[in-house]
């Protein structure tokens, strides 16, 4: 019955989630991991809590793994830096804040991008993941500020400025779109 | 489209057509290609799979757990009453091993009087001789 109810519910945010988690890592593989470990453990440790619990929770993990992620490839980046010495250094995208590299060519993506709005998306690609993160969860998952602060661990105050900054950037991004 | 309208004064104004472009853009990229949700598909299955695998694989324990705390306090309910006999019993027997020679005299002394108070009166006096009455 529960299982039902949550199978249900897990359908309904994959692709969204997977959406969420593809713009901030850019990578299919990592994304689909942040997803299913995302999925993992709301089955196993929240599954029992009640149905209305579930959103807030499944994306408080999302956003941990996300998080986690970035903070990997940073450690990632700067070891690959140090080896590879500051002369061949491209893109360090070293803090979580930082917007890191540009999308991985995959031509699988180009052409779903370009259906999709691609240079909307590659904007919000191209933003900080908090920014990113609080824009999405905010103006796209509809959450509220104060659900939005509790998943992102931050204050609503933080929540207003990231999502403020974000839309910023994307208007003009549009605008600029707009002319061309 | 997407499912919640968010609210809030911060979506207000001539940024609301950005939102909307925006928005329209993220739903569209939800379509996602066949293999993608294939796979999507499968990990939640293996998801619910483990759920279900974990939960038969905790019962057992869970069963066991309550088990023991029953019988634990089942003892507990059953057994205080008879030790606390027993502990009686094993006091007196101790006591009684304790006493020194004249308090153990005193103790028989005290016991023959209990038994004599409860003899009947009649009992007693059958027992008097003859030679005691007064002349």
């Amino acid at each position: 019955m529960n299982d039902e109810r949550l199978d249900d519910f897990l359908a309904s945010v994959e692709a969204r989630a997977f959406r969420m988690a593809r713009l901030a890592t850019r990578n299919d593989a990592d994304a689909l991991d942040i997803v299913q470990d995302a999925m993992m453990k709301l089955a196993t440790r929240y599954g029992d809590r009640p149905d209305n619990q579930w959103r807030p929770l499944f994306y408080r993990i999302m956003e941990h793994r996300i998080l986690d992620w970035h903070r990997r490839e940073a450690v990632r980046n700067r070891w690959q830096f140090w080896r590879r010495g500051p002369d061949d250094e491209q893109a360090d995208p070293g803090d979580v804040d930082q917007a890191s590299d540009q999308g991985t060519g995959n031509p699988h993506a180009a052409l779903e991008f370009e259906r999709a709005g691609a240079a909307i998306l590659e904007a919000i690609e191209a933003l900080p993941v908090k920014q990113q993160q609080c824009f999405l969860l905010r103006h796209w998952e509809g959450l509220s500020v104060q659900e939005t602060a509790d998943i992102m661990g931050v204050n609503a105050g933080s929540v207003k400025t990231h999502a403020h900054r974000a839309l910023q950037k994307l208007a003009t991004i549009i605008e600029q779109q707009g002319h061309e | 489209m997407s499912n919640h309208n968010p609210t809030g004064n911060d979506t207000e104004g001539p940024k609301a057509d950005t939102l909307n472009q925006v928005r329209q853009a993220l739903d569209d990229s939800t379509e996602l290609p066949g293999p993608l949700r294939s796979q999507l598909r499968q990990a939640r299955h293996q998801v619910l799979k483990a759920r279900q695998h974990r939960r038969r694989h905790h019962a057992p324990l869970w069963y066991g757990v309550a088990a023991s705390f029953t019988l634990a306090a089942l003892i507990g309910l059953l057994w205080p009453g008879d030790l606390a006999e027993q502990d009686a019993s094993e006091d007196m027997l101790w006591a009684m091993a304790e006493l020194e020679e004249d308090e153990w005299t005193l103790v028989q002394e005290l016991e023959f009087v209990y038994w004599l108070s409860e003899q009947p009166h009649e009992a007693l006096d059958v027992e008097k001789r003859p030679d005691d009455q007064p002349g």
